[in-house]
């Protein structure tokens, strides 16, 4: 049997200024029609460049070499440049990371379809038009004649990778490859959207490769997955085999850096893996993740490791055998599954460290140079305490008005209604100096949160300086026992920011933030920016850092993983409204808004085969311009009734720790 | 569409009633226009003869919407210099300097567009580098010494192209190509920095995986989206080139508005220069207007629903 896609120790060689360097070296993979397989990696694993190689479209000066690369009886290698067009979007179509700048903002969702089936299939403009509706109908976009004369800009995110879907559907592909297709989109769309494509891929029997970074979306939707590390295949096989009974030390590793609840408990220390994802233009002599590993041998540097058999289909890249690398020595430093004792012995009848009292936030928003501005309602009336060594989490998806509810708590964002309480004093009346002695911040994207132009210890030392602190010898010093405590060199202290690595700039971002000794460190999104990885290691020295501290942590995020791992209370925002409020075991174990559980619905987990649950929310995130009547979630909820156009629900209390605003809740109480 | 188009022309009118207000004050309360109609060795006698015989001493907004009121109406008086209606003056001579912009403008175009686009395909390669030198060598040297060396090379050294007059297209290859040259640089660079973002896109990336050739890549994807914000300093240019024309139509001897608005100018004809400049700004409130629409055209993200 011939697998329908084959690629057979395939290389990537790209020239740059200083010489050649090597994105992808021996890579080996099949597909199938009816197959999914799933590569998995971190950045510049060179798992996007892989299938940009399949698809022919390198940038020129870039060299491909392998013994086989072949779809169907089609010699991909040695195809011309007009043969490989013809390929692409015919037989093999991609699907994109961003569906909102994947397709072009000038012209109608209609011609962007029937031109590319015009392209390659000479049919006339009706014949196209009439395919594109039934495609579009397909992927479950309703109403699709008239979406046809649609501009992508019309449409929402999730909507938008519809129509990129049903767009490369047009030609019937054999071979489809998905490169991060939901990583953009929010938690409740993945969903859908994964669902989609493994529908129609079964239908349409069609050969499918999704890249993530994902380890959950890989897992559930592949059969057999494609572990890439440093632009080699480190692992490879079935999907189960590989996940269930992981050989190389990198994927054991990574699979125990993912926070999963039920392997360990909430404030555990991960596991990580230590170091650094190495630079391409290293020269490696041997195993390429030799420097990071626990088990490293002598044999480790005596040349290139090849790939090994380790039965059953799966295959890894090894000096050890299967049986020394699975003989129960971690593979991972510090892990510690923790007593479950995290979050316990915090003072709830204290009086609250931070204070949201019926705060709200509008912002007049102008949608034409002639039009009236309207009110948009980013936070409506949410009261909130933080009280000392809580970790209380704020989640939702974009646009629910967590980052301008933190953009408030902070300072940063005068309230239109309600105040902010610091410390019990009004953070309006407090000046910039008195407020960052006692709060601080930890930003998502540590590349353009610090200032290129100054030294790391600059960076790190400038609050010392702006408070006064100390003569410049106690503040070098505060800055070396900071640095080291956070795990940076010395020798960084007179390196810019463009010389580390996002995981060691979010360090320096957390040096930074803690040199004043803050009680509460406002933290958005502090992991999402960082390979997964590199999130382990930050996620614990949070935890370290909060224990010794004794700090008190407001998170933004939308990775229910990490908050199940790292809050002790999660709070949950729709529309600029807090529908649900509890204690992290509660909220997780029983949730009670229906937004709520579609949320925790939508996490994925690491189960092979497990399929992806379908969260069926129906209509996209609304605009919140235009919020719906009554409680917002109304037109996405499926127990809605009438009084829930109606009439808005508040904030009942089901405990003294649960609160949710919901009717069939209130119904319940009463 | 069309309630977009309706509210562009009001604000166009608005911003064309403004500039004939600032115009007016400009030219009626820098000196005082009785003597500098009469000129310099006037006497003070003469000067209050032609004060009352001009209307000066009326009240100024009497005599600015009087002004209104001609404009209306489309009469705009007499000029003081040439003794005609500077109605005629306009229509006569406007022909000349439109030639002139029309000619320039596709110079500006064709050229900066052309190389803009050549130069994006291979950012550093040896086009690329020939047109921003190219670029940087025309903004650098001035109008009218450009024209001088012109004239002196193609139409002294080899006599290809007259050099002085309107009668013939060929008088206006020079001007044209002079004028034009001038706006290049800023085209070229916006049209190279706007390809090189719209080509290095996601939906470009999109356009190849579907399996389209380079040539259909830029023609029918890249192109349209690269043009968006070249519109709009186009119509600003067209705006400078009737600026421009002053010193162009000057030093090739074109009879056009420009050399109209330098001498009435210098003849301190009032009439005539408050009406070139209401006319030139009107011309300017037109083209954006135009490019407003063109570019809601391009862009659909532009049409204000």
């Amino acid at each position: 049997m011939t697998a329908l896609l084959e690629v057979q120790d395939m290389s990537v060689t790209l020239k740059l200024a200083e010489g050649e360097m090597t994105a992808v070296q021996d890579v080996s993979f099949t597909v199938d029609r009816g197959e999914t397989l799933g590569i998995v990696g971190e950045s510049g694993s060179g798992k996007s460049v892989s299938s940009m190689a399949i698809m022919g479209l390198l940038p020129r000066g870039t060299r491909t070499d392998a013994t086989t690369l072949r779809l169907g009886d089609v010699d991909l290698l040695s195809a011309s440049e007009d043969e490989m067009a013809r390929m692409r979007g015919n037989k093999i179509a991609m699907i994109f990371q961003e569906p909102m700048t994947s397709l072009n903002p000038v012209y109608t969702i209609g011609r962007q379809m029937t031109e590319l089936m015009q392209l390659h299939k000479g049919v006339s403009g009706a014949q196209a038009r009439a395919r594109a509706v039934d495609l579009l109908e397909k992927v479950g976009i309703t109403a699709a004649e008239s979406r046809l004369s649609q501009y992508p800009h019309q449409l929402s995110g999730g909507l938008r990778q519809r129509v990129m879907i049903a767009m490369m559907l047009m030609n019937d592909p054999e071979l489809i490859i998905a490169d991060e297709p939901t990583t953009a989109l929010d938690v409740t769309i993945q969903a859908q959207i994964l669902n989609l494509l493994k529908d129609l891929q079964k239908e349409l029997n069609i050969a499918l490769i999704i890249i993530s970074h994902d380890m959950g979306v890989v897992a559930r939707v592949s059969d057999k997955i494609a572990v890439m590390y440093a632009g080699q295949v480190i692992e490879t096989g079935p999907v189960s085999d590989v996940l269930h009974a992981p050989v190389h030390p990198y994927t054991q590793g990574l699979l125990e850096s993912i926070p999963v609840p039920g392997q360990i408990e909430p404030g555990g220390a991960l596991g990580s893996i230590p170091g650094l994802v190495p630079s391409l233009k290293t020269r490696f002599k041997g195993c390429r993740f030799a420097n990071r590993c626990q088990r490293v041998h002598d044999n480790c540097q005596q040349g290139p490791v090849a790939l090994q058999e380790a039965g059953s289909g799966q295959a890894y890249r090894c000096v050890l055998t299967p049986a020394q690398l699975r003989d129960g020595t971690p593979s991972l430093s510090a892990r510690d599954a923790g007593d479950g004792s995290y979050g316990k012995g915090i003072n709830m009848d204290a009086s609250p460290v931070l204070q949201a009292i019926d705060a709200g936030c509008t912002f007049q928003v102008k949608q034409g140079m002639f039009s009236a501005a309207k009110p948009l309602r980013a936070v409506d009336n949410i009261s909130l305490d933080l009280r000392k060594g809580e970790v209380v989490a704020v989640v939702g998806e974009s646009g629910c008005g967590k980052s301008t509810l933190a953009r408030m708590l902070l300072g940063l964002q005068e309230p239109t209604a309600g105040k902010i309480i610091l410390g019990g004093q009004d953070i309006a009346g407090l000046s910039d100096m008195e407020r960052s002695r006692k709060l601080q911040s930890i930003f998502q994207d540590p590349y353009s949160s610090l200032n290129p132009r100054r030294t790391i210890g600059e960076i790190i030392r400038r609050p010392l300086h702006l408070h006064g602190v100390g003569n410049v010898a106690e503040q070098r010093a505060k800055v070396d026992t900071i640095m080291e405590r956070v795990g940076l060199p010395r020798s960084f202290y007179y390196n810019y920011p463009n010389q580390l690595s996002g995981g060691q700039r979010q360090r320096v971002a957390i040096a930074r933030a803690l040199i004043l000794n803050p009680e509460i460190v406002v933290c958005d999104e502090p992991t999402s920016a960082l390979d997964v990885s590199v999130q382990a290691q930050i996620l614990n020295l949070l935890l370290e850092l909060r224990a010794e501290m004794g700090l008190t942590y407001l998170l933004i995020t939308h990775d229910m993983a990490v908050v199940e791992h790292i809050a002790t209370r999660v709070v949950v925002m729709y529309l600029g409204r807090v529908v649900e409020v509890a204690d992290t075991h509660t909220l997780f174990s029983n949730p009670r808004h229906p937004y709520t559980k579609a949320l925790l619905k939508s996490v994925l987990t690491p189960e092979p085969g497990a399929g992806v649950p379908s969260v069926d929310l129906g209509t996209a995130y609304p605009n919140p311009i235009n919020p719906p009547s009554g409680c917002t979630f109304h037109p996405r909820c499926e127990f809605a009734s009438d009084i829930c156009k109606a009439k808005a629900p508040v904030l009942e209390s089901l405990s003294t720790t649960h609160q949710s605003a919901c009717h069939m809740l209130e119904e319940e109480m009463a | 569409m069309l309630k977009f188009i309706l509210k562009r022309l009001a604000l166009g009118l608005a911003v064309a009633f403004t500039v004939s207000l600032a115009t007016f004050l400009m030219l009626n309360l820098a000196a005082d226009p009785a003597s500098m109609v009469a000129g310099e060795d006037a006497t003070q006698e003469a000067i209050e003869q032609i004060r009352v015989q001009y209307g000066f001493d009326r009240p100024l907004y009497v005599r600015f919407f009087e002004w209104i009121g001609q404009l209306v109406t489309g009469d705009f008086g007499d000029s003081y210099y040439w003794k005609q209606p500077v109605f005629d003056l306009l229509i006569d001579r406007a022909p000349v300097t439109l030639t002139l912009a029309a000619g320039a403008l596709t110079v500006t175009v064709v050229l900066g567009l052309t190389l803009g686009v050549l130069a994006a395909l291979k950012p550093n390669g040896w086009l690329d580098r020939f047109a921003l030198s190219f670029g940087t060598a025309a903004q650098a040297v001035p109008n009218f010494w450009f024209g001088l060396i012109l004239i002196i090379l193609l139409g002294v050294t080899f006599p290809i192209f007259p050099v002085s007059g309107d009668s013939t297209w060929m008088h206006f290859v020079l001007p044209c190509f002079v004028l034009g040259t001038s706006a290049v640089p800023q085209v070229l660079r916006l049209t190279r920095t706007g390809m090189i973002e719209v080509l290095g896109s996601d939906y470009i990336r999109t356009a190849r995986a579907k399996g389209f050739r380079p040539r259909q890549i830029l023609f029918r994807h890249a192109l349209r989206n690269a043009l968006l914000p070249i519109v709009s300093v186009i119509t600003i240019q067209i705006g400078y080139k009737l600026g421009g024309s002053v010193i162009t139509e000057s030093v090739f001897a074109l009879n056009g508005l420009g050399r109209l608005a330098y001498e009435s100018i210098l003849g301190a004809d009032i009439p005539t220069v408050q009406m070139l400049v209401f006319f030139f700004a009107l011309v300017f409130i037109i083209l954006s207007i135009l490019g407003d629409i063109l570019n809601a055209w391009l862009d659909p993200r532009m049409r204000v629903e």
